[in-house]
């Protein structure tokens, strides 16, 4: 980084903190801090909603995902939209309706105290979790490709969103969040401008869209029913339905969002705004990774993205055999981008044009012995290393930071960081405002002390905004490199959203449900996912199955234990 | 099954009918689907 893009990062960090503390002035009260006091328009809102979800991860695992593995991810997202629509329907009128801070206060009215306190405590420890690994994740890519001390990067992201986060409550993380999702899109936007003028002059966009496409980087769907193929249409539509629903009906980062509206309408519309517009976006954010493979298909591109072992490498006794494999992988990344170039040539003249079929062949070739080199590079890293965790799929986090800080021009350069640690502030800021939230509604003020001024409960959540912060950070520094890590977040979310996805279709779906059942089929649906997230004859179905079985376990187990077991007289 | 919102008292409060709009994300999704599938035919 140059003088020019530290001065765009300060500025944008001083920017983001003063309009966030700017937004405390209107929060000295708890409605104001938990739920803005009901005053914000549909289209912040839903801002917030897409903001929260798209973290650093998203924009750093799924453009290396696209680089190496072209557009299918995309499927992912394909149940959300009508995830919207049945929320809109059937779910946000009865939290809005019903006057609640938080979702688990409905599971007590329609329930019991038991299943309220169950269902907090799960989302708190899944969620403290997964925050600190949103702040992980772009802290230790900047830590690598940057040099920086971790620590340094885990504070860079964490203590501003904690500061404007602790003071302004609710709206300072909305507002906040628009601005970051601004960021983020002219960063993107940018981003594309610059890997298009970036290929070389006779080849167009189009040309390198085609080139890409030979190896099948543009293949977005993926009609095979396999339940071990991670990402196709039907593991998307449905297993991505039900993650969906569990996450924007259940999880209290994103109910907050939606009780923060002016009306039942605009609540909707909040939720809905996601629904037209989630999945152009992440195609935008793909296609970003696509264009990066093809940009490094005719610029110099480094064996390796992580190197965070070559010093190590190069000072061990297998030096010379690291070296051989770099001299090896310069000259079959010359072979490949001859064959690129030749196979853009040839797609300038169209489908028809002689040798086209040729090209294409040679240029398949070509990538297949690049990414050969490639993966006896990573091999004989991690065997000097003994770094199990420095695996191909751990790459893909490194490859767009490693465009940024080669190629883009000064300035731009610290936009993108500044888009990066946006994208990082806006999901960890709405997930510890719900974090206090619940920890104060469902906790504090529910357990320990009830009837107390709001005052008191108002000076405890800026406390346990604090503390989950600091938890992430903590959280944050132990975590290692995962692998990509956007299908790490959502594996581990995987594990309980179903099953309180099911405890709110008892709740809301079942007349004859109650507390038990809930009970014991929210304890149902987590040991039955468990099971079969690790079991060796189970663990390799696509985790996007294990909304679908948790849920349904726990609806079944509920019915089944609720026809048994009266509740208790209240 | 805890009962739906009333359309009388939901029209009373000022809530808009949004069947149309739920139809049309619908639509969208199918022509969004649709372009990406004809992404993947046409550059592959």
């Amino acid at each position: 980084m140059r003088w020019l893009d530290w001065i765009v990062v300060v500025v944008y960090l001083v920017w983001i903190v003063g309009s966030g503390l700017r937004a405390s002035r209107r929060t000295n009260e708890l409605d104001g801090y938990f739920r803005a006091n009901r005053s914000l328009p549909w289209w912040a809102v839903g801002l917030s909603v897409m903001a929260t979800q798209l973290s650093a991860i998203t924009l750093v695992g799924t453009t290396g995902q696209a680089y190496a593995d072209g557009m299918r991810f995309v499927q992912f997202y394909f149940g959300l939209p009508i995830a919207m629509v049945i929320l809109s329907i059937a779910v946000v009128p009865f939290f809005y309706r019903s006057g609640v801070y938080t979702a688990y206060e409905y599971l007590e009215r329609r329930f019991d105290v038991k299943t309220r306190t169950l269902a907090a405590a799960i989302f708190l420890a899944q969620r403290g979790l997964s925050c600190g690994v949103i702040i992980a994740a772009p802290a230790i890519i900047f830590s690598i490709v940057l040099g920086w001390n971790i620590f340094v990067t885990i504070l860079l992201i964490g203590l501003p969103t904690i500061a404007y986060t602790m003071v302004g409550g609710v709206q300072a993380v909305t507002w906040t969040d628009v601005k970051q999702m601004a960021v983020v899109l002219g960063a993107m936007v940018t981003a594309v401008v610059v890997l298009i003028v970036g290929l070389p002059k006779d080849v167009s966009a189009r040309a390198a869209l085609h080139v890409a496409g030979a190896v099948g980087r543009l293949q977005a769907i993926d009609f095979r029913f396999d339940p071990k193929q991670t990402y196709t249409i039907w593991s998307g539509l449905i297993g991505g339905l039900f993650l969906s629903l569990s996450y924007f009906g259940t999880d209290q980062s994103q109910v907050q969002r939606y009780l923060t509206a002016k009306s039942l309408t605009s609540s909707r519309h909040s939720l809905l705004l996601s629904a037209f517009v989630k999945i152009p976006l992440q195609t935008l954010i793909l296609l970003t990774g696509v264009f990066v493979f093809a940009f490094f298909l005719f610029n110099r591109a480094p064996m390796l993205f992580n190197t965070v072992h070559e010093r190590e490498v190069l000072a061990s006794p297998r030096a010379a055999e690291y070296q051989a494999l770099e001299g090896e992988f310069q000259q079959k990344y010359a072979t490949r981008r001859a064959a690129a170039e030749a196979l853009a040539q040839a797609e300038e003249h169209g489908p028809g044009s002689p040798g086209l079929a040729e090209a294409r062949a040679a240029f398949r070739q070509a990538d297949a012995d690049v990414a050969g080199v490639r993966g006896r590079a990573v091999a004989l890293v991690r065997e000097i290393s003994h770094d199990e965790s420095y695996t191909e799929l751990a790459q893909r986090n490194y490859v767009f930071p490693t465009f940024i800080l080669t190629y883009m021009p000064m300035g731009l350069v610290g936009l993108m960081i500044a888009a990066i640690i946006s994208a990082a502030m806006s999901a960890s800021s709405g997930e510890l405002n719900a974090l206090a939230t619940a920890s104060v509604m469902d906790f504090y003020r529910r357990h320990i002390r009830p009837g107390a001024p709001d005052e008191t409960y108002l000076i405890f959540s800026k406390f346990a905004t604090a503390f989950w912060g600091l938890f992430a950070c903590g959280v944050a520094y132990f975590a290692a490199n995962l692998g990509s890590l956007i299908e790490v977040v959502n594996k581990f979310g995987s594990l309980f959203y179903g099953s309180m996805l099911g405890v709110f279709i008892l709740a809301l779906g079942v007349r004859r449900a109650n507390g038990h059942g809930a009970f014991a089929g929210l304890i149902a649906g987590l040991v039955t996912v468990f099971v079969f997230a690790f079991h060796p004859a189970t663990k390799d179905v696509s985790y996007l199955w294990h909304n679908v079985i948790g849920a349904v376990v726990c609806v079944v187990v509920g019915i089944a234990v609720s026809l048994i077991a009266r509740p208790a007289a209240r | 099954m805890l009962p739906s919102p009333d359309p009388a008292s939901a029209a009373a409060n000022g809530e808009r009918d949004l069947s149309r709009t739920y139809a049309l994300v619908i639509v969208v999704e199918a022509l969004v689907i649709g372009a990406l599938y004809w992404l993947g035919v046409c550059f592959a």
